[in-house]
């Protein structure tokens, strides 16, 4: 080894930081992605919990003014569910601005939503100062972003013994068989390939021949053939030996995802739904922080697969929830993102895709009057960026542009019920997952989304004030406060069940000896409040429109005088009167 | 539907129950709570453990007390359930005079029996911060727990109590004369209330509030009071989120979640019995086929009802009920909750109802009393307290001058509260023997699982078949058909345990069942290869296991 490439290996052991990051001079900026940031993320791959904590500790330590990090609770088995709180610190507390929660992989296996979690926290911090929007979005909103709020069964799907479809649920031992023990029988990676694939066995009796077309692939025989081959099922032994194979596996089945508490129905109606609203730990943990953070009015739960932008009702017994002009809010926003994202489809989840209970985006709306979208990530329509999703289409993304990469060929194996078979197949990460290729543009479009759905959370302004000096020492403020986004203070089922409290408007600075809300100003009708009258109660502050309020004051033209708007989900604002 | 022999058995069990030392005087608050659990504690050490459940908001504890013999939470169990509703102080009395007679008899050989085979898991209380209200300076029917609410929904909490504003130490009711109020007197006693008809004419017409001030001025009377959720309005069948009392989701406190938490941790109990508002036992539910017609199942189910029915007539063979009395279900309620989403056989009931009070039939006597033509409750139950002897009954209206109501007038009066909810505490002791007496039966009709007929046969040398049939013994099914499919109930498990070196070359190793009726049986058969010593259990925790062992050598 020369001198030479003793120094080169140092510098790369030593100045990591420098090998990896370019000098800006060395740079040039692709449109609409920063160019240089302070952390390097690669956006093709995926991480584990631990994986993803580090990655949520360094964005926070180089942008201390936009990120903070903190555990909004436990999961199961004692991991942190870590938060990012992103806003511009220096324009006043989170809690005091409409705030967006974004969550991920509440089903474990379905794990992108972390990573692109993770890419809108990375590229709001990283082009903050860089791009308007996203520096004025920054300052007006703060976005609570919890990358993943299921790490055990993240890891569990990336590291253990599970498939493509597997855990899904947490980690909560379950049992699936009702035999009175515990996650007895699961998979079991026969061969030690690291996946857990099919099980195949010759047969001369068998339903299934290897597609002619395709060696990868077992199709199953049509009309009056007979096949050669019999499909045993997914990779496993007879753990327990109660003569049945891997029918209570670890993690086995309870859906975080239908443990919600809006409409919430026992297991016996809705599989999956665990003891009690909340009864999973990382469920509550979630709820606990919305709970304490009033200010949030819009969220996004990302799921995988099948291109599709959900709304709720998540069950056909509660259309009557989502009314007429909260739906149109929705329709507005969806409509606008399936333009953004090609093959994605706008949606409702009980009438395009399954009727069910205690899903987490209705307890947002139902709950919480919180306007709430699920994205489902990833559709084959991205294969070629067409509907042809047939077994050539496929097969050529498969052999073309994955290499085969997704496969584990097929395997001998002696197995101890069904003696000499064969261990093949689709690895976890096909299907469900994006291909990592295409992770950054599925991101940046399902990230440019939700950017616009936070962008029309409500914005609260003083827009005009006027004063008149009645005489006797009074003086009447009239002032009209507008909402500039579409997202109204509190959607209509917010309003019928009073879930959020009024809006107050407050005149600071005199003594208010009369308040109202001004109903018509043209004609002056207007609605006394007797109680407070320095702080009037407004029930709701629509999308796109004003509310006209009075006050009459002791005092005269010099009196300084503030109007203070607290909105719980609509932010505060503070205007001084001129 | 029972054998003479059985009601002899039972009604002589009544009366062996009476506890000798039965001293308690009135309904006990928080801390006399304490003292009798703790004194039960100190002399029943070995048939009784107490815990606390949980703490409330206010800081009280909520007890839970596990009775029987041995390993308790490894045999079938009841789960008795009392302070339900704040007010309702009965059902505490019920709920833990249930425990004590229990603990008293076990120096009888047949509850001494009955606690080696079953466990009772008893909660006297899970309302403390309400029904404390019953022994506070200020006296209301309290069903809320301390956690502040904003009731109204107004962005403050808490920011309109009830005040007392005659002084005497409860919240009653304000009428206010007004034309265009819904009230009128009723016309057999003038401190009694009735609704108003169109023919009432305007000039004699009351509104009637709540006792207080509006302290808000939003122009409702005393709408946002201290507290709280309803313990017996928090749970999730048919929750009514957001309603007063209801919390913003089921099981959000304290007190509900951890019931839930602790019986879902309790594979073991079969039954849970409420003393509470609703009812089912002094009637039972009906079945009606819209019941299980829809995907939400709002009605209780064929096979389910049957069971009810039998268990409402073996209440009413053990405790008088007041004629006409029909059940009763409410949305988020108890009682409901462990039917309809726990899946066990729930029944409920208070246990005492107001009494309808007879005209007397001395002629001059009924002269003093007009007929209460329109049965109002009220009446009713004002009649019957002032029969029974009961002091400040009622609180007679007086005017004031309310700060609201400048110039109006407005007096202060009414029906004392509590009354509806409990009889005087002298006969509390003949209610807690009945639901003893009751409750003992109807542990003894629980469902059993038993291995009869169980046959070993030597096929040849080193081959065995081994055929048993496992029955229900008991009265009830060994699975309610609500738990039938539900996750968790455990499944009937039989299982063929064999020794090293044997094996099967028919059946399974372990079978599960589905829920069998009383003297439902299954056959069960197998062909064992090898000599050896093998076990064969059947049971599940909610119905014990039987095991028995097969010597195949």
């Amino acid at each position: 080894m020369t001198i030479r490439h003793i120094i080169g290996a140092l510098s790369l052991l030593l100045l990591p930081a420098l090998a990896m990051a370019q000098t800006p001079e060395q740079i040039f900026q692709a449109v609409g992605t920063p160019a240089n940031p302070k952390v390097e993320i690669s956006f093709n791959r995926y991480y584990t919990a631990e994986g993803l904590e580090t990655l949520a500790k360094k964005l926070a330590a180089a942008h201390p003014d936009l990120i903070s990090v903190q555990s909004i609770g436990k999961s199961y088995e004692g991991r942190d569910l870590w938060c990012m709180t992103v806003t511009d610190q220096s324009t006043g507390p989170d809690l005091e601005k409409p705030g967006f929660y974004i969550d991920g992989n509440i089903h474990s296996n379905e794990i992108q939503g972390s990573e692109i979690a993770m890419y809108t926290a990375w590229y709001l911090a990283e082009s903050f100062g860089q791009n308007d929007f996203i520096t004025n979005l920054l300052k007006e909103k703060v976005f609570y972003i919890v990358p993943t709020i299921n790490p055990d069964a993240r890891n569990a799907y990336m590291r253990g013994d599970n498939t493509a479809s597997t855990p899904r649920s947490g980690m909560i031992p379950i049992d699936d068989d009702r035999d009175g023990m515990y996650d007895e029988d699961g998979f079991d990676d026969l061969n030690g390939d690291g996946e857990i694939t099919q099980m195949r066995r010759r047969s001369p009796y068998g339903d299934y021949i290897i597609d002619p077309q395709n060696p990868n692939r077992m199709i199953r025989v049509t009309g009056d053939q007979r096949g050669t081959h019999e499909i045993i099922g997914t990779e496993g032994i007879d753990n327990d030996g109660d003569g049945q194979i891997n029918e209570d596996r670890v993690g086995g089945y309870y859906d975080p995802n239908r443990n919600w508490g809006w409409n919430w129905q026992p297991e016996y109606i809705q599989r999956g739904s665990h003891y009690y609203p909340f009864s999973i730990p990382e469920n509550r943990a979630v709820m606990e922080f919305v709970m304490d953070h009033p200010n949030i009015a819009g969220a996004q739960s990302y799921h995988n697969s099948g291109g599709m932008l959900l709304r709720g009702p998540g069950a056909e017994e509660d259309r009557p929830t989502y009314s007429r002009r909260d739906v149109q809010v929705y329709d507005q926003l969806g409509e606008l993102g399936e333009s953004l994202i090609p093959g994605y489809r706008y949606l409702v989840v009980w009438d395009d895709l399954y009727s069910v209970f205690g899903g987490e985006l209705d307890w947002f709306h139902g709950g919480r009057g919180i306007f709430t979208f699920t994205n489902e990530l990833f559709t084959s329509y991205l294969m070629f960026n067409s509907n042809d999703r047939s077994q050539e289409a496929t097969q050529l993304f498969e052999e073309r542009l994955l290499f085969n990469d997704q496969f584990m060929p097929w395997e001998e194996y002696d197995h101890p019920t069904y003696g000499k078979i064969e261990i093949g197949g689709n690895r976890r990460n096909y299907r469900r997952a994006d291909p990592g290729f295409l992770l950054e543009t599925d991101a940046h479009r399902n990230m440019a989304f939700t950017l616009y759905h936070a962008y029309q959370t409500p914005k609260l302004v003083v827009e005009e004030v006027t004063k008149e000096d009645l005489g006797d020492g009074y003086l009447e403020v009239t002032a009209t406060i507008g909402n500039q986004r579409i997202i109204p203070t509190h959607s209509d089922h917010d309003l019928r069940n009073d879930i959020s409290p009024p809006d107050f408007i407050s005149l600071q600075g005199g003594d208010v000896v009369a308040g109202m809300r001004v109903l018509n100003r043209d004609t002056g009708d207007a609605e006394e409040q007797e109680f407070r009258p320095e702080r009037l109660a407004i029930d709701n502050i629509s999308g796109l429109s004003t509310v006209d309020v009075r006050w009459i004051v002791k005092a005269n033209a010099n009196t300084p005088l503030t109007i203070r708007i607290e909105s719980a989900k609509g932010g505060t604002v503070t205007h001084e009167v001129e | 539907m029972f054998k003479t022999s059985q009601i002899i058995g039972l009604v002589i069990l009544g009366l062996t129950l009476s506890n000798p030392v039965w001293g308690q005087q009135q309904y006990r608050n928080g801390q006399a709570l304490e003292n009798s659990i703790r004194a039960l504690e100190q002399q029943y050490g070995e048939l009784l453990d107490v815990s606390t459940l949980a703490q409330t908001t206010a800081g009280r504890p909520i007890w839970q007390l596990t009775i029987g013999s041995g390993d308790k939470n490894t045999k079938p169990a009841i789960a008795i359930v009392g302070g339900v509703a704040g007010p309702h102080l009965l059902g505490q009395e019920l709920a833990l005079g249930v425990a004590e007679n229990l603990l008293a008899g076990s120096a009888e050989a047949e509850i001494n029996a009955l606690l080696d085979d079953v466990t009772f898991y008893v909660f006297p209380q899970m309302s403390p911060d309400a029904a404390a209200q019953y022994f506070a300076d200020l006296k209301y029917e309290r069903m809320g727990n301390a956690r502040d609410t904003d009731t109204d929904r107004d962005g403050y909490l808490n920011e309109d109590p009830g005040e007392d504003l005659n002084g005497d130490g409860m919240l009653t009711q304000m009428r206010i004369a007004a034309p265009d109020g819904e009230w009128v007197v009723h016309p057999a006693d003038s401190r009694i209330m009735r609704r108003a008809k169109p023919t009432d004419g305007t000039d004699k017409r009351y509104h009637i509030f709540p006792e207080g001030r509006d302290n808000d001025e939003d122009g409702k009377q005393s709408e946002d009071g201290p507290g709280g959720i309803f313990f017996n309005k928090n749970w999730t069948f048919q929750h009514p989120t957001f309603r007063e009392g209801a919390g913003d989701y089921g099981v959000s406190e304290v007190e509900t979640r951890a019931l839930a938490d602790f019986l879902y941790d309790r594979f073991n109990v079969f039954a849970v019995l409420t003393f509470g508002p609703s009812d089912n036992l002094s009637s039972p539910y009906e079945y009606s086929s819209s019941n299980d017609r829809q995907r939400v199942i709002s009605g209780i189910l064929r096979s389910d009802a049957t069971v009810n029915k039998m268990v409402s007539e073996l209440y009413n063979e053990h405790v008088d009920v007041k004629k006409g009395t029909r059940s009763s279900m409410s949305g988020g309620g108890f009682m409901e909750w462990a039917y309809f989403h726990y899946g066990r056989f729930s029944y409920g009931v208070p246990g005492w109802q107001v009494p309808e009070w007879q005209m007397p039939k001395d002629s001059t006597e009924a002269a003093q009393y007009e007929p209460n033509s329109d049965k109002n409750a009220d009446l009713n139950l004002l009649r019957w307290a002032e029969s029974e002897g009961i002091n400040n009954a009622f609180a007679d209206w007086t005017a004031i001058d309310h700060p609201d109501y400048p110039g109006q007038s407005v007096e202060v009066g009414g029906l004392a509260p509590f009354l509806s909810y409990n009889p005087p505490y002298g006969q509390v002791r003949e209610l807690v023997d009945q639901h003893t007496d009751f409750a003992v039966a109807l542990t003894k009709h629980r469902p059993k699982v038993s291995l009869s007929n169980v046959r070993t046969e030597q096929v040849d040398d080193n081959l065995w078949r081994v055929k048993a049939t496992v029955v229900n013994t008991g009265t009830m099914p060994t699975t309610s058909q609500i738990g039938d499919d539900f996750n968790w109930v455990k499944r009937l498990r039989v299982e063929l345990k064999l020794a090293d070196g044997q094996a099967l070359s028919t059946g399974r190793p372990i079978y599960l069942y589905p829920a069998m009726d009383s003297g439902e049986s299954r056959e069960l058969s197998w062909l064992v290869r090898g000599n050896g010593t093998a076990t064969l259990s059947a049971g599940a925790p909610h119905l014990g296991t039987e095991t028995i062992t097969l010597n195949l050598q």
